[in-house]
């Protein structure tokens, strides 16, 4: 039997199952208003201590290598960019067009996808920065495991992303892709810049990638790139993690980070990686630091960079449907934070800084914990810009 | 009477879902009390809600899966999602020793490649759901869930396959 028979067998089978009835009794569980009443308390004690000692707790922290910082990157962030085609993924490629160039009906995922609804994800922020639309397509609409041919791609003006490889037919990074024939793509095509993938069942695609390129440039080589088109240039150009370690080690190393552990830096689990991943350019970087503790756990945290991230933010907040579990904080300092409810693992903050923006995910830390940290990070990218 | 409110709510998805959303956190959690404590957290969530009159399985075991994983996030090491492996001996929920094997191999994937193929063929939830429910973009849960049945399945062939 394979594994998703084998998971389908215990979902269905309750034969398979040795379990008593879960206990619909929990009476400790009628103290949860008086101890959540408690927390809020206190986080709101911390949260305007905090601000009242915010100025102070930032001058305690260490000294950080003297590199001087040069351009300073709190340049306001300017005219909001347009997305291309107003994201209609029908005025990228027509319906018609996209049948006839593949010889087959493929409807477009019938609810868009908005890479921007998930802001700690890199490649939404960026898409959202550069102007860019993502569209979906499949002979499947409704499921990417039922479909046996499936489009995928962002175009995004190639002013606010230079660089495309010009290849047709590379290696799509998915792994969910790999009982298909698949070509990823990275092409030029008039204003834009298209990155994608076309992936069938039974078919070879490279030929068919071709006419979906072809496609392409009679919908939109003579579509001018959208105004204003972003530029990438006044943006937060983190090198790599290893470029923001002298200034935030130093920070990890005292006050409440003390002890306990060395931290270290290191990849974190989970990031989205593959085919986007070049919407990122030079402007993004997620960057890890744990240390083991006692008892063999860890303690992470996560500084993801989203240089020019300033507008994604705002349209994360515009969007009504992300608006419940989202709320905005005032932090000096900063020019806007947002605390973000992902229901799994605790809040993360996004924090602005002019035309940038930094994540922070710490799942054993407060954001007045982390503050020293995400200071040390601005400091470390503004020397670098 | 709020909280009597919520508690009758509570009773009912109990004696509704219970044992369906207990099974799907003990997939999660691989443990039968962190699993009952993830169900009672988010029933109680969802019954103190306004949700909790509307709510279906669906909504339920979204809660439920939030829940479960915060609580295996917890309590292991997430940087590199390295997990010990604990013997098919440990999985006593399950009646067949063939069922624990499997489960034992379950249970030694990272979180993340756990989770997203219990949401997916367990819960049968869409990617793009589990991508919501897990924090991360579609692109990951299809690469997670790739990852994940092929070590399975490397499995399954190394040990001559599950009978």
């Amino acid at each position: 039997m394979n594994p998703e028979d084998q998971l389908k067998h215990l979902r269905d089978d309750d034969s398979a199952w040795d379990l008593a009835p879960i206990r619909a009794v929990r009476p400790r569980r009628r103290w949860a208003p008086v101890i959540v009443g408690v927390a809020v308390a206190a986080v709101a004690v911390v949260v305007v201590v905090g601000a009242l000692q915010l100025r102070a707790f930032r001058t305690e922290h260490p000294a950080v290598p003297t590199s001087t910082p040069t351009a300073v990157a709190t340049t306001a962030p300017g005219a909001e960019p347009s997305i291309a085609f107003d994201g209609d993924c029908s005025a990228v490629l027509a319906p018609d067009a996209l049948a006839s160039a593949l010889g087959t009906a493929m409807p477009a995922y019938v609810d868009p996808v908005s890479l921007v609804g998930t802001p700690t994800d890199g490649n939404g922020f960026q898409l959202a920065q550069r102007g860019g639309t993502y569209c979906e397509w499949g002979t499947d609409p409704f499921s990417m495991k039922g479909a046996d041919r499936y489009l995928e791609m962002a175009v995004v003006p190639e002013a606010a992303l230079p660089g495309a490889t010009g290849d047709t037919c590379g290696t799509v990074d998915d792994d969910a892709l790999i009982d298909f024939s698949s070509c990823a793509f990275d092409v030029t095509v008039g204003d834009y810049r298209v990155i994608g993938a076309l992936a069938a069942k039974n078919a070879d695609v490279s030929s068919q990638v071709d006419a979906v390129i072809s496609a392409l440039t009679a919908s939109i080589a003579d579509v001018p790139a959208v105004v204003p088109t972003p530029d990438p240039s006044a943006w937060a150009n983190p090198a790599d993690c290893a470029a923001l370690a002298p200034w935030v080690q130093p920070v990890v190393t005292t006050g409440v980070f003390r002890g306990k552990g060395t931290w270290v830096q290191g990849p974190f689990a989970g990031t989205a990686v593959g085919l986007f991943d070049p919407l990122g350019g030079a402007n993004t970087a997620d960057c890890g630091w744990s240390r083991e503790t006692p008892g063999h756990s860890y303690e992470t945290f996560t500084l993801s960079i989203h240089g020019g991230g300033a507008w994604t933010l705002q349209k994360v907040l515009d969007d009504p449907s992300s608006g419940s579990s989202m709320r905005e904080l005032a932090v000096p300092g900063w020019d806007r934070v947002i605390e973000i409810d992902q229901e799994v693992g605790g809040p993360s903050w996004v924090l602005q800084d002019g035309v940038n923006a930094i994540a922070v995910y710490a799942p054993q830390r407060s954001l007045h914990e982390m503050l020293p940290v995400l200071d040390a990070a601005r400091e470390a990218l503004d020397a670098q810009h | 009477m709020a909280t009597w409110r919520a508690d009758a709510r509570y009773t009912r998805l109990i004696e509704r879902h219970g044992t369906s959303l207990l099974k799907l956190a003990v997939m999660l959690t691989g443990d039968r009390a962190d699993a009952e404590d993830a169900v009672q957290d988010a029933l109680i969530a969802v019954a103190s809600s306004p949700a909790s009159a509307t709510a279906g399985l669906p909504y339920l075991r979204r809660a439920v899966s939030n829940r479960a994983i915060d609580i295996i996030r917890s309590r292991r090491d997430v940087l590199t999602d390295a997990v010990p492996e604990r013997p098919a001996d440990d999985f006593r929920f399950l009646r067949l020793e063939q069922d624990r094997a499997f489960f034992a191999r379950v249970d030694a994937l990272p979180v993340g490649q756990r989770a997203t193929i219990v949401l997916r063929y367990f819960a049968d939830m869409d990617d793009r759901i589990i991508a919501e429910t897990l924090g991360v973009s579609v692109q990951t849960v299809r690469s997670q869930a790739h990852h994940a049945l092929t070590k399975l399945r490397a499995a399954v062939e190394k040990e001559g396959g599950l009978r």
